[in-house]
């Protein structure tokens, strides 16, 4: 039970959250929103839902309810994994003429997603393809750290021993996530977000890209000066062995 | 100041990431040792003598690490070395112990004031490990007090859940109580009546990555009551701060006996050898424990340990380095006043800790002792340091000329990044 919990509160908020970043990534998703202004709400038991703003070609998603729109209601955690899996329906509810819009353009939109998050080897030769892959598999990784930090037993006893503040994860110049921890629960933000205490720098987006998808060994990296970890060390080793928990789940 | 470059380090670790895992993985490689920022430090000795190390660009070190403590009298100290290669020439690692076992042992037990014999293997996770499984032997229960912060090896037990391989089971019989909290082993022993069969502790709290802490006054008279009265074995893990203190033993030093006491780093002078010692009530116990390995009879480590530890006496060690370190220490606080840092000393003086209080992500501090070693002292930023008997004025007044200029060179960052 506990690991379906898991696993839907990852697909909840990492995955399908990564829909934001998709639609400014991607040219494709983009289209796909085109003329449309709806509001998605996906609702599972025991987790916080997500909602999926659509409006002027552009995609947000936020955690909680949002009034009105088209409510997807899933009677388990299992059930919300199924629909991710492509193996079950979700119960839709409240306003039911945007059907069509999930039937055919959200369905679309998350091939298309999966499309970067697991990548075929020939796709990954393209450096176009390369750095949304990275973009995206981080996001999904480091909102990912956050759910498991929060469902998993062994995560939460990971998140109690970071103590509070904030990591910042970044690629100077390039991509930027704070991790916020505060008495045993985490929260993952876009951007720098002050004050920081704890630092893991990345030299380039392919050294965070080759690291993410286990093409290379980040002790390595580090001492070969690509990753750069400084501040509060004990915070960095702890969210680093959650992040190992995310490729469990992610695998 | 000149300041240091690596290439030769660097050049080689890329030749070793071919066929190392990490490189150079544990507590001395860049990653799991925190060298920040990486570029600062250098990665490969190649030789060493007294109080300093050469790295293979040729750029020379004071050690202020001291190998991570085995390093007590000086790298190379003549009369350690002449008594290993005395030994090696006769034999080392032999079918049968030598009689220098023998001489060993009695010398501990004529040093160690809770000692009534001695135990020999290689690491100090081999003697914290055996003296765990001896408490429980001995008591025939299961529950073991540790304290937390308190590091005492890599076994499954001392570590955490959440560290890989790690599982519940492996330490799910061990209570972590705070160091000095004399209550909580009282309340813990309330709570377990009769299944706690041991607790084992650094004779004061010096975890890595946080300050360190002295025992308050009647904590361990508290602990040590305790453990008479509920029958546990008190179990003083003295790998890091042995001889440095006290060579009769840390616990000698804050006035309480241990059951059983655990020595390695300091006791060979950087030769590999490690000694658990004990109370005659636990020498049975430690016979019954299922317990070897290939290399821990070897006679040369041995020869070493006893010359380390006549030297020692000799040169009053424990009460030198201690006057050693308070003298640099304050110097080094001095100077942190000096450019307008506050750098706050914890622990003793002989293996201290220090930080930078300016900034509490540690970043400053971080900054500080890079420039630091790449200036030729070699400080960490997460680790109480160690001093040596070799450590001379010079190297004392080298050492504060160099922690001036790294925080001269400190602060010029500071006001820059300010502006």
């Amino acid at each position: 039970m506990t690991l379906e919990k898991t696993r839907a509160a990852i697909n909840l908020h990492a995955i399908l959250r990564n829909l934001e970043d998709l639609c400014q990534l991607d040219d494709d998703a983009k289209t796909l929103l085109t003329g449309h202004d709806l509001s998605i709400g996906m609702h599972v038991p025991g987790l916080e839902p997500l909602t999926l703003a659509i409006k002027d070609g552009c995609l947000r998603a936020r955690r909680g309810k949002a009034g009105g729109g088209l409510r997807l209601q899933f009677l388990s955690p299992a059930h919300f994994n199924g629909m991710v899996a492509g193996t079950k329906m979700p119960l839709p509810l409240g306003n039911l003429q945007h059907l069509r819009f999930l039937q055919n353009n959200f369905a679309a939109l998350a091939k298309d997603l999966e499309k970067y998050l697991k990548p075929d080897k020939e796709s990954l030769k393209d450096p176009v393809f390369l750095e949304k892959n990275t973009r995206l598999t981080a996001a999904a990784a480091l909102y990912a750290a956050s759910e498991i930090a929060g469902t998993d037993p062994l995560g939460q006893k990971i998140a109690a021993a970071m103590g509070n503040g904030s990591i910042l994860l970044e690629v100077p110049g390039v991509l930027a996530y704070t991790i916020q921890a505060r008495d045993g629960r985490l929260t993952t933000l876009k951007d720098a977000q002050p004050p920081l205490h704890a630092f893991m720098r990345f030299k380039s987006l392919d050294i965070l890209g080759q690291v993410l998808r286990g093409e290379a060994d980040s002790y390595l990296a580090i001492g070969r000066g690509q990753i750069e970890v400084s501040g509060r060390i004990p915070m960095v080793d702890n969210f680093n062995k959650l992040l190992g928990l995310v490729s469990f789940y992610l695998a | 100041m000149k300041t240091y470059d690596y290439p030769n380090s660097r050049a080689l670790f890329d030749r070793a990431a071919q066929v190392i895992p990490s490189g150079i993985y544990g507590h001395l490689g860049p990653a799991e040792g925190c060298f920040i920022p990486v570029s600062a430090y250098p990665f490969y000795i190649d030789h060493a003598q007294g109080a300093y190390f050469w790295d293979v660009d040729g750029n020379r070190f004071i050690d202020y690490m001291c190998a991570y403590g085995p390093i007590v009298l000086g790298y190379n100290h003549p009369a350690v070395d002449r008594a290993a290669r005395e030994q090696l020439e006769k034999v080392n690692c032999g079918v049968l112990p030598g009689e220098i076992m023998v001489k060993l042992a009695e010398k501990l037990v004529s040093m160690i004031h809770s000692a009534d014999w001695a135990f020999f293997a290689k690491n100090g996770g081999d003697v914290t490990n055996l003296a765990m499984l001896a408490a429980r032997a001995h008591t025939r229960r299961k529950k073991i007090i540790k304290f937390a912060g308190g590091y005492h090896g890599v076994a499954q037990w001392m570590q955490f859940v959440g560290n890989a391989g790690i599982i519940d089971e492996d330490v799910s019989n061990i209570i972590t109580l705070p160091f000095n909290d004399a209550e909580a082993v009282s309340a813990a022993f309330k709570r377990y009546p009769g299944q706690i069969a041991g607790i084992i502790a650094t004779p004061y709290h010096h975890p890595a990555m946080a300050d360190n802490a002295l025992p308050l006054p009647g904590f361990w008279t508290e602990v040590r009551k305790l453990c008479t009265q509920e029958g546990a074995v008190l179990i003083v893990d003295d790998v890091r701060a042995g001889f440095r203190l006290d060579l009769h033993g840390s616990d000698h030093h804050y006035g309480f006996e241990a059951d059983l006491i655990c020595y390695c780093k300091a006791l060979g002078n950087g030769y590999n050898i490690s000694a658990l010692c004990g109370k005659n009530t636990l020498k049975e116990a430690v016979s019954s424990v299922f317990y070897t390995g290939s290399y821990w009879l070897s006679a040369m480590p041995m020869a070493a340990a006893l010359a380390t530890l006549e030297e020692l006496e000799k040169v009053d060690g424990a009460k030198l380095m201690t006057s050693l370190g308070k003298q640099l220490t304050q110097g080094l606080e001095e100077a942190a006043q000096e450019y307008g840092f506050h750098l706050l000393v914890t622990g003793e003086p002989a293996m201290w800790n220090m930080r930078l209080t300016d900034d509490d992500s540690g970043v400053l501090h971080q900054q500080w002792v890079s420039e630091c070693v790449r200036r030729g002292v070699f400080f960490t930023s997460h680790h109480n340091l160690f001093i040596n008997t070799a450590l001379t004025q010079e190297d004392i007044k080298y050492t504060l000329d160099v922690a001036r200029d790294a925080f001269c060179a400190l602060k010029a960052t500071r006001e820059r990044s300010k502006a």
